[in-house]
């Protein structure tokens, strides 16, 4: 459970992306929508922790919450497996992770040397493997095919019971949705 | 780009030297005086004239020691204090005028106040330290500083312990500029390591060798004596390199 009590998030004075938002996340699928610019990738970092709010509070129900960042941040020259290695000790719960993101064959490669889209399903795999109630993601199938979206939409929505997706596809939130139902939180410029 | 073949590559340094060789030996051959400049016949000769006596291989071997013992202590305290640094603002500021210091400081004058201070012995190693460690730290430090704070912020997300993200995400980071640095540095502190040898002239060594060499009008040997330390250089930084690769692909097994 996380819930937002009339948050302002900004960078500076004159940027302000998230003015007085006010929501409670409590079970299911959160699918954050808006125009590029609206402040969804900040509303994102707010509710992650990541972003101390000007005014306003977070409440947060778990102390463990997993996130697919916009950039999918992972060490390069790293291979997968040791990129999920930082943050999972278990190296089975690594195998199981990158087997359901489908990249076991990849698992020791180097990250520089995978496609945009592998990279992006480590950066999925390594918050399958970390778990916690709730997942953050933000753009998280950017350069996935339809069927494969799907599949690891499985995984996501059976590992965490609460889901909070950014994107600029309808289709992914509802993936993620064992029963299609979500709800919807559209960002427009006056939040 | 076309990778060009290894006999290719041999025929090509071939031929870089042959040509340099010649301009060598056109150059003696204008001088005419062996005295001033040595053909490269008369240097080869005087080479394995030197190469023939034991003390020759003791001398090389003594002068690679002194060094060596002050790159690793230079690249030991420089990674420390570029780490440090890095970290602790404090550090840093109490750290910054001696650095300064170090880095403008004329060799010369680092080597003649070490006569004072210590054994003629030991100047050689303290002077390649001195010139090692603020290449290493610089490195070190600049490699911290340019890690990707999006990584941090992640590792920081996922409570990834902090001596975890030195030993991994800021260790890749500063990996290449390591590398580099280190590099640098050995070429540095092998020539401030000769100079060192040259002004404290301590026993069996290849800086002594030189200043005798001078002092004696013994130009050919100069010449040798010179050429062995480009040898070893080459040899040095090639055998760095080497154990910096095998350090990395056991690493990464």
């Amino acid at each position: 459970m996380i819930k937002a009590h009339n948050i302002t998030l900004g960078y500076n004075e004159n940027i302000v992306p998230i003015k007085n938002f006010s929501f409670d996340f409590l079970h299911g699928v959160y699918y954050i929508r808006g125009i590029s610019g609206s402040g969804k990738s900040t509303l994102l970092l707010g509710l992650a922790g990541l972003m101390t709010p000007v005014s306003g509070r977070i409440e947060m129900g778990s102390e463990k919450i997993a996130m697919v960042f916009q950039e999918s941040r992972l060490v390069t020259t790293y291979s997968a497996e040791q990129n999920l290695s930082l943050v999972c000790s278990s190296g089975d719960e690594i195998k199981d992770a990158l087997s359901k993101v489908e990249l076991s064959e990849f698992a020791k490669k180097p990250v520089c040397k995978l496609s945009g889209g592998q990279a992006r399903r480590v950066a999925i795999a390594r918050a399958l493997c970390y778990g916690g109630d709730c997942i953050i993601m933000d753009e998280p199938f950017e350069g996935l095919d339809a069927a494969l979206r799907k599949r690891i939409a499985v995984h996501i929505r059976t590992r965490f019971p609460l889901i909070i997706i950014a994107s600029h596809d309808e289709q992914d939130a509802k993936l993620l949705s064992e029963d299609g139902e979500l709800t919807e939180i559209f960002l427009d410029d006056k939040n | 780009m076309k990778k060009k073949s290894l006999p290719f590559k041999i025929l090509y340094i071939a031929l870089v030297a042959v040509f340099w060789l010649g301009v060598w030996e056109f150059a003696s051959l204008i001088v005419d005086s062996q005295l001033i400049l040595p053909s490269p016949g008369e240097t080869l000769r005087a080479f394995l004239s030197l190469a023939g006596e034991s003390d020759f291989y003791i001398t090389a071997l003594l002068s690679v020691c002194r060094i060596s013992i002050g790159f690793i202590s230079g690249l030991i305290l420089g990674v420390i204090l570029g780490v440090l640094c890095a970290f602790l603002k404090t550090a840093d500021m109490i750290f910054a005028p001696l650095r300064s210091i170090i880095k403008s400081t004329p060799v010369s004058s680092f080597i003649l106040l070490l006569l004072f201070w210590t054994d003629r012995e030991l100047v050689p190693s303290f002077i390649s330290m001195l010139i090692v460690l603020p290449v290493i730290h610089s490195g070190v430090y600049e490699g911290i500083k340019s890690t990707d704070p999006l990584l941090i912020q992640m590792a920081n997300f996922y409570k990834v312990p902090r001596i975890k993200q030195i030993f991994t995400i800021y260790t890749e980071s500063v990996k290449t500029r390591l590398t580099a640095s280190s590099a640098t540095a050995l070429g540095l502190a092998w020539k401030a390591g000769i100079a060192a040898e040259v002004l404290a002239t301590p026993a069996l060594s290849i800086g002594t060798e030189l200043y005798e060499s001078k002092l004696y009008l013994e130009t050919e040997n100069l010449f040798a004596w010179t050429a062995l330390v480009i040898l070893l250089s080459v040899i040095l930084e090639k055998l760095m390199m080497l154990a910096l690769h095998f350090a990395e692909s056991r690493r990464g097994k």
